[in-house]
């Protein structure tokens, strides 16, 4: 028993060496491309860390990032704005977070996200982010088995991309994020100075777009985020604000019953005052670029026009 | 808990460690770890069976203890019947009320009548087909006095429902696996160490060769009305090995675990695409399923004893019942008796015992002949396959139709199935080199240290890149 033990003991660790090895050796030749949509975060931060205290910080999820023309804002209301705005796919844990740590004295925080957006988000795009911005690290928790499975993933098209490489003699591909890959225009040298995404502008509606869910209702939990985010800035001095996503008038009659008690439940909870009302965020199908929450430029400029009045109203 | 999970990799090391440490100071206390072991292996998909494999063990316990002390033959006859009524009864609710049902309505009706059921929303308990034969083989060979019943209920209920081939076999003969529940367990180094090798090689060929053929089966399947006859000829190609190291896998699977708890489970497949002839082929697939059919059915309703006409009608029994033991649908009915069909020459000519042994045994290289007989009962497995895999009698006849169209001969479309294409025939290969042992990776005992390490490597190292899309194991729905 004891020699069964300690032979498959080692065999099980030379197994794991090997794993090691593989990863170690196979992740040098992985380039991370600079030009991730990811890697927006680093530009983001660093013009808000630039302007410091007293500016409008637009946070959220990707759904802020498409929607807002923060240049046009900071000219009409005289105030720096800087829109941290990425990817909802983080989650509203992380994007909470990450709001907190930008926030500073003095700020006005306008914060937006889609309907029913879940806590934890995408483990594996908050470890990709915090890649290429390692602040990011503080914004999520460690968990050891969702460790496990990302790494293990990475090994094996790391492993994968050097076969097939091989094989068709071509080098090793880049890394790229399953969501955003090299060739789309989801890059991070799609978002101008102020953080605002604006690589899409110009270009035509997508046949068919995305998101277009149809809800269920549940007590959405996003609420308790939000009221943490709330004490959390009103602590350092600045003012929250939540606006409810832009959003296709027909998606809303299609889920109107569910989205209104969403809304009821937020008049109901939240902490922070509500900019405006639901339907005040609702457009025309036809203004929206590829996801039911991502405006064309016409629709962008409503929008923009819209929050400067509610904010000039609030003032 | 499928054998192919992270829960499957904490609970094996786990049971095994208390197994010989904690549990060895009796037989008793190992017998009472299996079946906790069992049960939360079970209970893992739905607890709530629990109860059916439970009820089963105590009919069949206080049946075998009346048999003991029955003599009358009338009254032997009546306990008999009572765990073949009890057993079969849930089987037959569970897995056949809705087919029965709705035949019989489909009857009715074709003859002008209306008749007003509706079928009930069951759920058939995981491996209900397999722990009821195995069940039932206790109390057959306790009544044919060929084993003595157990008075020792932990043994019994251990042997019932002993967690590595509980829910898909192999299906274990009481005579076999029972008398090994009452023997002191003694831990050998080369069993446990051969266990592990044929854990490694079920998990290969069900992780790699499975799960990777159903993607392709499955979308093929699924849109062969679309697909060319070249394509569909892939389709049922693909299907024909993930059906083979899906079920084969599972039985390395399980019978590696079973060695490392000190317990021999017999084999259940010997390379069946290497056979000669469709009678050899039944020899080698699911061996322990039709040894069952052959001692529990086959024999008693009279075997090859009597004339010709008896002989095909048992033929086709042994074989349709067989078919209809995989599910309830009319394809697996089809699909055993079209095997009857392909067996029933070979019987009548009396060739059916022609291929005892492994092919080409001693050599590289079989002859021209054997090759023949190996293409021959490939196709025909194959063809056969179709009926098994399709969703209903209709769809395997326009898939069957749809082969044979004028499409065969265009090349089909591998775009993303070229790996694959390379690894099923080198697969074989490895077969074919391991086919004169109990496993193909059995032939690393011969191998120097430094070679069947590379090996073990290798195979690990294939079960991490090529992990597709997690499949459940074919015959757990049955």
């Amino acid at each position: 028993m004891k020699k069964f033990l300690i032979r498959s003991g080692l065999f099980l660790l030379s197994v794991v060496i090997l794993f090691v090895a593989l990863y170690i050796l196979t992740d040098s030749h992985i380039r991370t491309l600079e030009n991730d949509f990811m890697a927006a975060m680093i530009d983001k931060h660093q013009r808000a860390d630039e302007i410091g205290s007293t500016k409008i910080i637009i946070a959220g999820g990707s759904n802020v990032a498409f929607n807002i023309d923060s240049r046009r804002i900071e000219d009409e209301l005289g105030i720096p704005v800087v829109n941290v705005g990425l990817s909802v796919g983080l989650g509203m844990d992380f994007i909470v977070n990450e709001t907190i740590d930008v926030a500073q004295e003095g700020d006005i925080i306008v914060f937006s996200i889609t309907f029913f957006e879940t806590i934890d988000g995408l483990y594996s795009l908050k470890r990709h982010t915090a890649q290429h911005y390692p602040r990011a690290n503080h914004y999520f928790t460690f968990n050891l088995s969702e460790e496990f499975t990302l790494h293990s993933s990475r090994l094996r098209d790391n492993l994968l991309s050097i076969v097939y490489g091989l094989i068709s003699s071509a080098p090793p591909s880049a890394e790229t994020d399953d969501l955003f890959e090299s060739e789309s225009i989801y890059t991070r040298s799609g978002f101008n100075e102020y953080g605002d995404f604006t690589g899409h502008h110009g270009l035509p509606q997508v046949d068919e777009l995305d998101q277009r869910f149809t809800f269920e209702y549940s007590y959405w939990t996003g609420i308790d985020e939000l009221n943490r985010l709330n004490r959390e800035v009103e602590k350092k001095g600045a003012q929250l604000y939540y606006i409810y996503p832009a959003y296709p008038f027909s998606d809303f009659e299609r889920n109107r019953d569910v989205l209104i008690r969403f809304d009821e439940d937020m008049r109901k909870d939240l902490e922070p005052p509500i900019l405006g009302s639901i339907e005040d965020g609702l457009y025309d199908e036809s203004v929206f670029f590829d996801t039911a929450y991502h405006l064309q430029q016409e629709g962008v400029s409503q929008r923009t026009e819209y929050l400067i009045e509610l904010l000039r109203s609030e003032r | 808990m499928l054998f192919n999970s992270i829960d499957f990799a904490i609970f094996l090391p786990v049971v095994f460690l208390l197994y010989w440490f904690v549990a060895n100071r009796s037989l008793k206390w190992q017998n009472i770890l299996i079946i906790a072991a069992s049960y939360l292996f079970y209970g893992w998909w739905d607890w709530r069976f629990l109860s059916l494999i439970l009820f089963s063990t105590v009919v069949d316990y206080l049946v075998g203890i009346g048999l003991s002390k029955a003599e009358d033959i009338r009254k032997r006859r009546i306990l008999l019947w009572t765990s073949i009524t009890v057993n079969l009864g849930f089987l037959g609710f569970f897995k056949y009320y809705n087919f029965f049902l709705e035949n019989f309505i489909t009857a009715f009706s074709f003859f002008g009548s209306e008749i007003s059921a509706s079928s009930l929303n069951i759920i058939l308990p995981v491996g209900i087909s397999f722990y009821t034969f195995q069940t039932l083989s206790y109390t057959i060979d306790v009544y044919n006095r060929k084993l003595e019943p157990t008075r020792d209920f932990i043994s019994l209920a251990a042997f019932v429902s002993f967690f590595p081939q509980l829910v898909a076999g192999p299906i274990e003969r009481a005579t076999n696996l029972l008398p090994q529940f009452d023997s002191p367990r003694i831990f050998s180094y080369s069993k446990s160490v051969d266990g592990l090798r044929q854990i490694l090689w079920g998990l290969f060929k069900k992780i790699v060769i499975a799960d990777n053929c159903a993607v392709h089966a499955n979308y093929i399947f699924a849109n062969s009305a679309d697909m060319d006859g070249s394509m569909l000829l892939l389709g049922a190609l693909f299907f024909t090995f993930q059906i083979y190291g899906d079920f084969s896998g599972y039985s390395d699977i399980a019978i590696g675990t079973a060695r490392l708890f000190g317990f021999d489970l017999m084999r259940n497949f010997a390379f069946p695409y290497f056979s000669r002839d469709i009678a050899e082929f039944w020899r080698r697939w699911h061996i322990s399923l039709s040894t069952w059919f052959r001692d529990y059915l086959y024999i008693p309703i009279g075997g090859s004893r009597g004339g010709t006409w008896m002989k095909v009608r048992n033929t086709f029994v042994i074989f349709v019942v067989s078919g209809f033991w995989h599910g309830a649908n009319w394809t697996f009915i089809v699909w055993g008796a079209l095997n009857a069909l392909y067996f029933l020459p070979l019987l009548l000519a009396k060739k059916n015992r022609q291929n005892i042994e492994i092919v080409a045994q001693g050599k590289v290289f079989p002859t021209v002949r054997e090759v023949g007989g190996m293409m021959i009962t490939f196709w025909l497995t194959v063809l056969a396959w179709i009926f098994f895999r399709a969703e209903n009698l209709t769809h395997a006849f326009s898939y069957i139709d749809g082969i044979f169209s004028s499409n065969l001969f265009v090349l089909p479309d591998i775009t993303g199935m070229k790996a694959l294409l390379l690894i099923v025939p080198l697969f074989l290969l490895f077969e074919w080199f391991g086919r004169e042992k109990e496993f193909a990776l059995a032939l690393a005992e011969e191998w120097k240290r430094p070679m069947r390490y590379i090996v073990y490597y290798i195979i690990i190292l294939a079960i991490f890149l090529l992990t597709g899309e997690q499949q459940q194991f074919i015959y757990f729905q049955f």
